[in-house]
């Protein structure tokens, strides 16, 4: 989990502190919050890709990283794209959303 | 000396071998081959060109007649010295009738579309026959390789047996006949050929098949009938004409062959016209045919009266044929005219939306629904960052739910169909299938803030105020809804394919829209006046699986403007229709 740390905040489920990484970059905050209300918080380079963030965040709530859309402003974010190009801000929130399927109604 | 001892020794045990046991194969014509010669023999032989030579004469003659397309039978007798392979022409063989092609004419206006059957399936009949044949050959072949074909002077028997073949030249004959009658007579060149004997056989030969040539070429294959009347003697064939019925005498139409070669058209007028002239001509050979003498019967057909009225025939024949055709180019123009008139009426939005996939398209739909790697990315779409791999695309195969993938790239090509064309399309705003789950689902409670920066006018451009449609996708756990925020007409419309209502989403919705002009547009919208909708007289959805390929329609024709004018019946070529255009990253 380089580059991708765990920050804890008072009133989430986290739990754990990792220290900053202070070699190269700019480290900026991000929230992952789930359809459940859970947020998770993570510190990530902004040049590095999501890709960490988000098998980091499928590790943590044990789902299979193809059965999640991550979306941000309602955009669906791709592995390959980092902070830095997507124009991310300290604070901001990702959206981390269960695939949907239907055809019919009971 | 050293290969002299091995060949002894070679020899000894091969002798050994052979007296000690009785060979399954000595009761059999399959003889093993043996590095030193064939098994059966006592001697070393050479190779096969001397051991045809010493073949032991012996041996009776084995005949063999494989039957078709059966089980090949093999049972020899004791000893052979002739192995004879007989393959029998396929039941039903007749020679070809393809030979009848000489006489047809060459195709003017008078051949029927029936003429040009009847050669057609006579072709087509004969290469069947040739097919067969050469299967039978193949047979014979094969079992020649097996038996040894160059050890025991072994004959290949193919084609017509000797009573076909007579047949046939019999056929060829009297097509020669009748060909050379109808050219004297078409040329009006006196039979008084140069070569006498020439024009005395194929005259005799006319009398004698009479019964033939009155049928014309197509049946110039009924040869056993030809023969057996000619082995009972009998010698001619006027029997009809003897009997005195009213039926045609054969060299009464000989005498007019141009008639012969006139085919039946579809024309009633004309084939009542000739079978009236037929009658009439019934009686009138009685006493020609006593004479039998053909060139009375030709030289009537000099017969100025008989001439002309054949002449005006041919005239009517002509004028009926002209009419016809005048009428049928006629028919033609107004069935042109009225599918044009029919396609002018449809709506040209609505024919775009049902247009027909090409072949090039339906290649590319079945190669993305095929069964191969599921992982294969088919298509990225750029807007909304989604790759749409083989098995998010296979959702669109007919009986599969649709998912929020395929839905919210659909989503994004309708709005770039928009962007394309702002004039033909209206003004809409997509959102996709997660938005009703952020603004409300999720939390079971509304909530603007967390939808707030899905559309500011930085990330999409326009303001939602200004749109005539917002299209709202609704997924009710596994349902596919629309629900539509019609700013033109000041609604919300709630569009469920299976009639069902949930008056909580308009509501939510109507206070996103309060909320959203208020904070982009710093505007107050009064929606307490809006009609809250749920149209019973949309498409209706008749099975459990494609509520999302409706769903996705109503947006489609919501969005051209139109009525919704599609039943469940559209929905499979839907389905195709939207991987093709997903495919091509552009809705039309």
């Amino acid at each position: 989990m380089a580059g991708v740390e765990d920050a804890s905040t008072p009133g989430t489920q986290q739990d754990e502190k990792k220290p900053l990484d202070g070699a190269g970059g700019q480290h900026i905050n991000l929230k992952v919050k789930g359809q459940d209300g859970g947020e998770v918080f993570f510190r990530i380079k902004s040049s590095a890709t999501l890709r960490k963030l988000m098998n980091a965040y499928c590790d943590r709530q044990s789902v299979d990283p193809s059965s999640i859309a991550f979306l941000f402003d309602g955009r669906r974010l791709r592995a390959e794209q980092t902070p830095a190009e997507l124009d991310m801000e300290d604070g901001d929130e990702i959206d981390a959303m269960l695939h949907q399927t239907g055809g019919a109604s009971f | 000396m050293a290969m002299v001892t091995e060949t002894a020794t070679r020899k000894r045990i091969f002798t050994m071998q052979h007296s000690e046991r009785s060979p399954s194969w000595i009761s059999s014509p399959f003889v093993p081959f043996t590095p030193f010669g064939l098994a059966n023999g006592s001697e070393i032989t050479p190779p096969f060109e001397k051991r045809l030579r010493t073949a032991p004469k012996s041996m009776s003659t084995f005949k063999w007649e494989p039957d078709l397309p059966g089980m090949m039978q093999f049972s020899p007798g004791n000893g052979y010295r002739k192995l004879e392979v007989k393959t029998p022409l396929p039941a039903g063989w007749r020679p070809f009738r393809g030979a009848s092609q000489g006489l047809s004419t060459p195709p003017t206006v008078r051949d029927s579309r029936k003429n040009y059957e009847r050669v057609k399936n006579e072709m087509k009949e004969r290469d069947s026959w040739y097919a067969k044949l050469d299967y039978s050959t193949g047979l014979a072949e094969n079992a020649l390789d097996i038996v040894g074909r160059p050890a025991y002077g072994v004959k290949l028997t193919l084609g017509p047996t000797e009573s076909y073949y007579q047949k046939y030249v019999n056929a060829r004959r009297e097509l020669d006949d009748y060909k050379r009658v109808v050219q004297a007579v078409n040329s009006s060149v006196p039979l008084v050929a140069n070569d006498k004997h020439t024009l005395h056989s194929s005259l005799e030969s006319m009398r004698r098949r009479g019964s033939n040539l009155q049928q014309g070429p197509s049946n110039l294959y009924n040869i056993q009938g030809v023969v057996k009347e000619h082995q009972r003697g009998g010698g001619h064939s006027f029997s009809v004409m003897e009997n005195g019925g009213p039926s045609r005498s054969p060299l009464n139409e000989k005498a007019q062959p141009q008639e012969d070669v006139v085919p039946d058209t579809s024309l009633q007028p004309m084939v009542t016209s000739v079978a009236a002239h037929d009658q009439d001509e019934a009686d009138a050979p009685k006493d020609d045919g006593k004479k039998e003498s053909w060139q009375v019967l030709y030289e009537r057909t000099k017969d100025p009266a008989l001439k002309a009225r054949m002449e005006s025939q041919e005239k009517d024949i002509e004028a009926l044929l002209e009419q016809y055709s005048r009428l049928q180019l006629q028919r033609e123009e107004d069935e042109e005219r009225r599918q044009k008139e029919r396609a002018a009426s449809k709506k040209e939005e609505e024919s775009e939306a049902f247009a027909p996939l090409s072949i090039d398209a339906e290649e590319a739909i079945e190669y993305a629904l095929c069964s191969g790697n599921r992982f294969e990315v088919l298509v990225m779409n750029e807007e909304t960052n989604i790759e749409v791999t083989r098995a998010i695309m296979q959702c669109l195969t007919p009986g599969a739910w649709l998912n929020d993938e395929v839905i919210n790239v659909y989503m994004q090509l309708l709005k770039d169909r928009e962007n394309r064309n702002p004039d033909k399309f209206l003004k809409c705003h997509f959102f996709n299938t997660f938005f009703y789950n952020k603004l409300y689902k999720d939390k079971r409670s509304y909530d603007y803030k967390s939808v707030r920066r899905w559309t500011t006018q930085k990330k999409i451009g326009y303001s939602l105020a200004d749109c005539d449609k917002i299209m709202v996708p609704i997924h009710q756990d596994i349902h596919w809804c629309l629900a539509v925020i019609n700013l033109r007409d000041q609604k919300f419309e709630y569009l469920d394919s299976l009639k069902g209502r949930d008056e909580n989403v308009l509501k939510v919705l109507a206070k996103y829209l309060v909320d959203e002009a208020k904070d982009k547009n710093n505007r107050i919208i009064d929606v307490s006046k809006w009609e809250s909708v749920f149209p019973q007289d949309i498409p209706e959805q008749l099975n459990g699986c494609d509520c999302g390929m409706f769903m996705v329609k109503y947006a489609d024709f919501h969005s051209r403007g139109g009525p919704l004018s599609f039943t469940q019946a559209h929905m499979e070529y839907f389905r195709r229709r939207t991987v093709y255009e997903i495919l091509q990253n552009e809705a039309t």
